[in-house]
């Protein structure tokens, strides 16, 4: 069972987001993680080893997609200043994704998810994090629908039925 | 465990009022109307006393029909219609496919203790604002009672 926490405000800050192109990136991390835990009973599955904080990962999902073309996070910064576990392994799955796109946002996405952490009232799994943030956009039609604000657009559309 | 795809058809099966599928609106592959009508449907028979699971086992045909009603129109795409699970213990919801990747679908449930029906998103499927490790609906539309 995967287990999470704040889940209560990520879902009013998912409702809240107003920017199409932020909005879009809360929606696909949030519908990666529900397809995550929906198969949480199979061998594909990967599990933070401490609970998730939802608004985090929402939150840094949104704030990675804030600036479009994205810039070069800081190579030092927030990391004494985080309050993560697992940083080594996140940054050596980071360095392994093979686009350098991908790195660049995984990368972004990271440094988002150890700011916000500061504050968080329990070490969050970094490597789980990013873990599913490259499951999120490892298909770059992703990155590109997020960027252009497809996902948002498209999500609103569908209070028609037909478009089922 | 009721299990609809089990079930023979019954007095309860959705009929189309369009012989001919119309075609799909823009971004969608159902043939126009096919979906609302039979969520009318859905509501309709609830009302004249079908029960839950004989509301849902109408769904899971009334979507393979339009499934095949959408494969009559040349290089549409599918209609898919998967089951996603049963969340919050009672509501068994049924999710269709995003046309944009990475993004949103159709959702559809049916609550097996009280009897009500609700359509919403995908993206409505959240961790449940209490209970760790549950899932609930959210933003859905009651489409009965």
């Amino acid at each position: 069972m995967i287990q999470s926490f704040n889940s209560d405000k990520a879902s009013h800050y998912m409702d809240a987001v107003q920017d199409k192109r932020q909005r879009s990136a809360v929606l696909a991390i949030h519908l990666a993680w529900l397809d995550h835990f929906a198969s949480a009973c199979t061998s594909e599955c990967i599990e933070p080893t401490i609970p998730l904080d939802l608004l985090i990962l929402y939150q840094a999902a949104a704030a990675t997609f804030q600036d479009w073309p994205p810039h070069t996070p800081p190579q030092t910064g927030h990391a004494s200043s985080g309050h993560v576990i697992n940083q080594q392994q996140a940054n050596a799955r980071i360095l392994s994704a093979a686009d350098e796109e991908i790195r660049l946002l995984a990368s972004i996405f990271a440094h988002q998810v150890i700011a916000l952490s500061s504050t968080a009232t329990s070490e969050q799994d970094l490597d789980y994090y990013v873990q599913l943030f490259l499951k999120c956009v490892c298909d770059k039609s992703v990155i590109r629908n997020i960027a252009s604000g497809a996902i948002s657009e498209h999500s609103a559309q569908l209070c028609d039925p037909d478009l089922w | 465990m009721h299990n609809p795809s089990s079930t023979p058809p019954s007095q309860w099966q959705w009929v189309p009022s369009r012989a001919t599928p119309q075609a799909p609106k823009p971004g969608g592959t159902a043939p126009a109307g096919d979906i609302p009508e039979l969520i009318r449907h859905i509501r309709q028979i609830r009302r004249r006393s079908a029960t839950i699971a004989e509301a849902e086992q109408a769904w899971v045909e009334g979507m393979r029909l339009v499934n095949q009603r959408a494969a009559q129109i040349p290089g549409n795409g599918p209609v898919v219609n998967d089951f996603f699970g049963v969340v919050g213990g009672e509501w068994r919801v049924y999710v269709g496919r995003p046309a944009v990747r990475g993004g949103d679908a159709f959702a559809f449930a049916f609550n097996s203790r009280t009897g009500a029906v609700a359509q919403g998103k995908r993206s409505g499927i959240r961790a449940h604002p209490t209970n760790t490790g549950e899932l609930a609906l959210f933003n859905f539309t009651m489409i009965y009672p």
